[in-house]
């Protein structure tokens, strides 16, 4: 299986409805965004084949769609079986969405197990209509050990990042599982899905992750700068 | 009982019934389902044909004093949605909800935003959506305060976008057309309305209530939390393909998708994504028509058959003069409700709101006794399936099966009604071979012929 030139990675895409995780799949794997006028009932699946840099080699991500509907688990959880990632995704502007993060962890690991898993803030855009603070999505991310990706669908910003972090996060997760008779090149430290107590883990939209401190980074950008140069920001914030 | 036979005697009808037509009452009576079943109606009969299909012909829309109960009861519900949304919550939860009201009264309006695009209604192009969408989220904030043991769930929207679009065109059509579904004005509503300023646009949303409460009678089921209904009906499918088309069955199995999730959005939305729009109409057309034959087909054997008396004896609000009133605080939303059948003077015994089995009397207004729709959804989800069978053996894994069920080929016009056709032959030999339990289609039993390999 490890000599398959071809690697597969069923990634499945959850959390609350309208929270932009249809969005988000097209984006990564067509590059385009339109607004969603049509709710996923059940599921949906969209393939995207990316060379990721780190790995070295060419992913073929599987791209599960679910509906966001509690009520639907009973069946979108058939779905559920051989991922091997998960980006549980929450609304800027939803209050519910954020709360059911936690609820969704659960049920992810409760059909997958220990999976590779990634945080996604989406419509980070949309930050007048906040309803959860910066602190608070930090902090939930430390506590459920997830990194956490502030992406903004609709720009197209942070999206594909996600997905080779988990795609990376997943051959870790294998490799130490299974070690390994030969490792790859060594990944930077701060990959880890456990970040330090007072640091987390975020992208900063270049593509590289990295760990920042918390508490003395944080910057307001009151000026004119690029949604893209807000993002970053964002992320440390 | 019906048979096959008798069905196929009855020849197609290509010109859609009109509202004339529709509203002849001898047609009513005798005609309205059979012919109904065999070809589409026009838009314009749709608001009426819809809720007596759905009832089976008990919601006699002739009834003036039906249709006054009809309005009072859907104004009563309008008052309770305008509470303060404390009160709403109190009520909601008194009800046995499922969920708190806010996270009800919220997913409602994501989804309200999110409703599909393609009728005129809630198109982007007409610069109607902005006026409808606020009419779509009424409708189910009062359905989910109707119904609090389903409230609200994904899906519902996309049943009830077709309702609003057919009132609202069909109000723009003919501005009486509210009139001549609700009978005479109540003075009492008209005092209510005129106080919340809704006028006659109180009349065209009350219709659309009770025509999408009478659909979602029917699917409300699917709806439960754990999705049994949906689960079973799936299962129905999949037994149903296998005895129909053991080719595609067995492909489908083989390549992982032996579970026949895939046919979950179909089951559940009653196919009307799977064509396309003015397809699923005449579907919809056909296939309640066809409920309603299927139901009179099974009357005999249905002695506890909800009729419209029923409501009018024990759910009937009392008079005008009872009618509720509400305080500022919300507190005396109450109705004296009469039991006493066909007498003048009721016991009026106090109907209170925040009773527990209050939502639970509104309930079985247009429940019908039997559970012939589901059938048809089952049948025809399986004759689509296999009306895509080409498509269907053409996919290598699940992932393949998933993305084709969101985006089957057209299959062009007519595809409608030649799916209830196709359904309907479905329940008919099941039903000729006596193997029909009380309002499901028994799969196993059933050895259709209709489709070859």
């Amino acid at each position: 299986m490890e000599e398959d030139f071809d690697r597969e990675l069923k990634v499945l895409v959850v959390g609350n409805g309208g929270v932009g995780k249809t969005s988000m799949i097209r984006r990564f794997a067509k590059g385009i965004y339109t607004d969603e006028y049509k709710k996923t009932i059940g599921v949906d699946f969209l393939e995207k084949a990316l060379f990721v840099d780190e790995l070295q080699e060419e992913v073929r991500f599987m791209l599960w769609d679910t509906a966001g509907q509690e009520e639907f688990d009973a069946i979108t959880r058939t779905y559920y079986r051989g991922a091997g990632a998960a980006v549980i995704a929450f609304s800027t502007t939803d209050r519910a969405s954020f709360d059911a993060v936690a609820m969704w962890k659960s049920k992810v690991e409760a059909e997958c197990g220990e999976i590779a898993v990634a945080l996604v803030q989406n419509k980070v855009d949309l930050v007048d209509q906040a309803v959860v603070s910066a602190t608070e999505v930090e902090t939930l991310a430390r506590k459920l050990g997830l990194k956490l990706y502030r992406t903004c669908v609709k720009e197209g910003i942070n999206v594909t990042e996600v997905f080779v972090y988990l795609a990376e996060l997943n051959q870790r997760k294998q490799q130490a599982a299974q070690p390994p008779v030969e490792m790859l090149p060594s990944k930077p430290k701060v990959l880890s899905a456990e970040p330090a107590e007072n640091s987390i883990t975020v992208d900063s939209g270049d593509n590289r992750a990295q760990t920042v401190d918390l508490a003395p980074s944080k910057k307001r950008t009151k000026g004119k700068k690029s949604l893209k140069d807000r993002m970053s920001s964002c992320s440390v914030a | 009982m019906l048979t096959s036979n008798k069905l196929n005697r009855i020849l197609p009808v290509n010109t859609p019934i009109s509202i004339s037509q529709w509203s002849s009452s001898t047609y009513i009576e005798n005609q309205a389902a059979t012919l109904a079943s065999t070809c589409s109606l026009d838009t314009s009969a749709r608001p009426f044909a819809w809720p007596y299909l759905l009832t089976a012909g008990q919601a006699d829309f002739k009834n003036e004093q039906e249709l006054s109960t009809r309005l009072q009861l859907y104004f009563l519900l309008q008052q309770i949605v305008n509470l303060s949304t404390e009160e709403v919550s109190q009520y909601y939860s008194s009800q046995g909800a499922v969920e708190e009201w806010r996270d009800t009264a919220r997913r409602i309006r994501t989804d309200a935003e999110r409703v599909t695009t393609q009728p005129e209604t809630f198109s982007l192009e007409s610069g109607l959506r902005d006026k409808n969408i606020p009419l779509l989220r009424r409708l189910l904030e009062t359905y989910a305060i109707a119904d609090p043991a389903v409230g609200y769930c994904q899906g519902m929207s996309d049943l009830a976008a077709p309702v609003i679009e057919m009132y609202v065109k069909s109000s723009e059509g003919n501005q009486d057309c509210s009139n001549v579904s609700m009978g005479q004005h109540h003075p009492e509503l008209q005092r209510g309305e005129e106080a919340q300023g809704q006028g006659s646009c109180h009349k065209m949303e009350c219709n659309i209530f009770w025509c999408f409460w009478g659909i979602l009678q029917h699917m409300r089921a699917n709806f439960l939390r754990g999705m049994v209904r949906v689960k079973e009906d799936i299962a129905a499918v999949k037994m149903l393909t296998s005895n129909v088309d053991t080719r595609l069955h067995s492909h489908i199995c083989q390549v992982g998708a032996g579970g026949f999730e895939f046919c979950f959005q179909m089951l559940l939305l009653l196919l009307r994504r799977e064509l396309p729009w003015c397809e699923a109409n005449m579907l919809w057309d056909s296939l309640f028509a066809r409920h309603a034959l299927l139901h009179h087909g099974l009357d005999r054997k249905c002695p506890k058959c909800l009729k419209w008396e029923d409501l009018m004896t024990s759910s009937q609000l009392k008079s005008p003069n009872s009618f509720p009133e509400v305080d500022n605080r919300g507190e005396e939303l109450s109705v004296e409700q009469p039991t006493d059948k066909g007498s003048s003077t009721h016991p009026d015994i106090l109907l209170d709101w925040r009773e527990p089995k209050f939502a639970q009397k509104l309930g079985p207004i247009f429940k019908a006794s039997d559970d012939m729709l589901r059938a048809l959804s089952i049948a025809s989800t399986t004759a689509l399936l296999v009306q895509h069978r080409k498509s269907y053996l053409a996919c290598n894994n699940l992932p393949e099966i998933v993305q084709l069920s969101n985006k089957l080929p057209d299959l062009g016009p007519g595809i409608g009604l030649k799916l209830a056709s196709q359904a309907m032959s479905l329940i008919l030999q099941d039903l000729e071979r006596g193997t029909l339990p009380h309002g499901v289609v028994s799969v196993e039993a059933a050895s259709c012929t209709c489709y070859g390999p």
